[in-house]
């Protein structure tokens, strides 16, 4: 594989880090080298997924041999048949070196729990055995080095079923983040939301919150850019062991200058460019993915995978974005934010979406994202809360708050009770 | 303890504090005039002793710190100075300050304690009388529907309850 092929899924940070103990930098370093021995993996992965294996084939089988639609299998043709065989069986000897890299900062740390944490991630790679890693990576309390690493549940195919991709990333807690982050969380969560349909609702117990410097991103990770993730994705983990919200402070950064800003500039009139600042932005497009990941906990409908399929994806994070612009409000009226804080959101926001639905449609992995990014755009202009006009374009705020509303409600209905064939109808009216 | 915070350009207004706002306002004020005036004296004395004051990032760090206790000690006189203390027994007919409601609102169900704006702390359920929600449900009864708006956002708000 071409040497520009790794650095596609490899990509180094170099945070400013609070002091760290002698002992905390040298796990700080296995813990780097661990987590960029999974981007050749992830590319292993990549050319498997262009195999040409033929996608309905593939659901078929999937029928009689369960583990076929395991999101831990790679599927391949032996001796004409469709067989599936375990990440850690197909990529043992790629795993090996990362597992004794965990190990090793295994023995030095001086938190045990961390310690007893990176042993049974270590063990996941190579025995498959995920769930115990992530049991105990949720029990954890909150510590200052932080990483994930493995086999991460994300929807990147457009199988019915979807197969996890290699991933890592390894951070250093900001501890000012995270305050304001557990802040909000404390605030959002703790009003009892109804659920649309309450007894297809999953209510985790216990979420936690952190935000990172990020020091590597290797793998999906690197691929996708995340600016932040709620793991895990699987509501049967979740009602078990609850889920965790990490936000990215790089990758963030990185984000509004590649994406946000150019678009701000190409979208909106030189007046209404004045009232934003770069901060403004950066700061709002941040609030944005920290609502949108606390939103998710209201969005843990039991059998939406099973009844959106490979729409699912797409529906539940922009349902996630809509309902964290929208809890914003409660934020707003308690005097936690302000409209200019809240407007900045619904500017970036506004902002990503626009590059999505120039940039994301014919993209691999920002399809989900981008027709999501699509019907938000499409939606408000229907509204009437976004005008285009002179090819600029034009945001009522008040009638987009509205709007959210509307589209909130419809998602989550979706989402709650809705089949594959109302989320294609829904998708088709708003994407042409 | 509650941290009091209070914005210069409020100063001299009537602040609303709870009788145990009131008690934390005045032990922290005594904490930073008797104890941490004469701490960071001491740090600027021992920094002087290092010698050069214009490459001296210990003397540096301790008038910093000076700065901000005198900051403190003088944003915590103007709080004490328009002080006015909720009574703890308040009408449960309508919302007061100190009053805890329960409210629906945006598909939600909330409850929280209106409090004065220098002890409002939403992440712990203290909600400023001064915000956009509580001046709102100030005056409202049980079963009132209340509208509350900002320029962006417009909410119907049901109080379900007032204790």
């Amino acid at each position: 594989m071409a040497k520009q092929s790794i650095e596609e899924v490899l990509i180094e940070f170099n945070p400013k880090l609070p002091r760290l103990s002698v002992s905390e930098s040298k796990v700080l370093k296995f813990l780097v080298e661990a987590a960029k021995l999974i981007s050749p993996i992830y590319l292993e992965q990549e050319k498997q997924a262009d195999s040409g294996l033929d996608r309905k084939a593939i659901e078929e089988a999937a029928k009689k041999d369960p583990t076929i639609s395991s999101p831990y299998t790679v599927v391949e043709k032996v001796d004409g048949k469709l067989t599936a065989i375990p990440y850690h069986v197909k990529y043992a000897e790629l795993l090996k070196p990362i597992a004794e890299k965990l190990e090793e900062a295994a023995k030095i740390t001086d938190n045990k729990e961390f310690g007893r944490a990176l042993k049974l991630q270590a063990k996941a790679l190579l025995d498959g055995t995920y769930d115990q890693a992530i049991a105990a990576w949720l029990k954890m309390e909150p510590y200052i080095l932080d990483i994930s690493i493995g086999p991460l549940h994300h929807f990147d195919n457009q199988l019915s079923f979807s197969k996890s991709s290699y991933h890592a990333w390894v951070g250093v807690i900001e501890t000012e983040g995270t305050d304001r982050l557990n802040n909000y969380k404390t605030i959002t969560l703790s009003a009892i939301r109804k659920a649309l349909v309450p007894k297809e609702r999953i209510d985790p117990q216990k979420i936690k919150a952190k935000v990172l410097n990020v020091l590597v991103f290797s793998g999906i990770m690197a691929r996708t850019r995340f600016t932040g993730i709620n793991l895990p994705i699987d509501v049967s983990l979740v009602e078990k062991y609850g889920a965790e919200v990490t936000l990215f402070n790089q990758p963030n950064d990185l984000r509004v200058k590649e994406q946000i800003l150019p678009t701000f500039n190409k979208i909106f009139s030189k007046g209404f460019k004045q009232g934003f600042s770069e901060e403004d932005l950066s700061r709002g497009y941040q609030r944005c993915v920290a609502l949108h990941e606390l939103a998710h906990s209201y969005l843990y409908y039991r059998n939406a995978v099973k009844n959106l399929q490979d729409l699912f994806s797409s529906l539940y994070e922009l349902a996630a974005t809509i309902l964290g612009l929208r809890l914003a409000g409660p934020l707003l009226l308690k005097d936690r934010i302000t409209n200019k804080q809240l407007e900045s959101m619904i500017v970036a926001y506004t902002c990503r979406s626009f590059y999505l639905m120039e940039r994301g449609l014919g993209s691999k992995f920002l399809m989900n994202y981008a027709l999501g990014g699509t019907v938000f755009i499409n939606f408000m202009l229907e509204s009437g809360a976004i005008k285009k006009f002179d090819g600029l374009i034009s945001i009522n705020f008040t009638k987009t708050f509205v709007s959210l509303h509307e589209l909130s409600y419809i998602l989550e209905g979706l989402l709650s009770q809705g089949t594959r064939k109302d989320a294609e109808s829904f998708i088709k009216k708003y994407v042409h | 303890m509650t941290k009091i915070n209070e914005s210069p350009s409020r100063a001299g207004k009537k602040v609303y504090l709870t009788a145990q706002g009131l008690a934390d306002a005045k032990a922290e004020l005594e904490f930073f005039k008797n104890t941490k005036r004469t701490q960071v004296a001491e740090l600027i004395h021992q920094a002087r002793e290092y010698g050069d004051l214009a490459e001296n990032s210990e003397y540096d760090a301790a008038l910093e710190e000076q700065a901000m206790i005198e900051s403190r000690i003088s944003e915590l006189e103007n709080i004490l100075k328009g002080a006015k203390v909720i009574s703890e027994k308040h009408t449960e007919d309508f919302v007061v300050i100190g009053s805890t409601v329960k409210i629906e609102m945006d598909d939600g169900i909330d409850e929280f304690t209106i409090v004065g704006r220098v002890e409002a702390d939403p992440s712990k359920k203290r909600i400023s009388n001064e915000s956009p929600l509580g001046s709102s449900l100030i005056g409202a009864k049980k079963g009132e529907v209340v509208e509350v708006a900002t320029p962006i956002v417009r909410y119907k708000c049901k109080v379900l309850e007032i204790k």
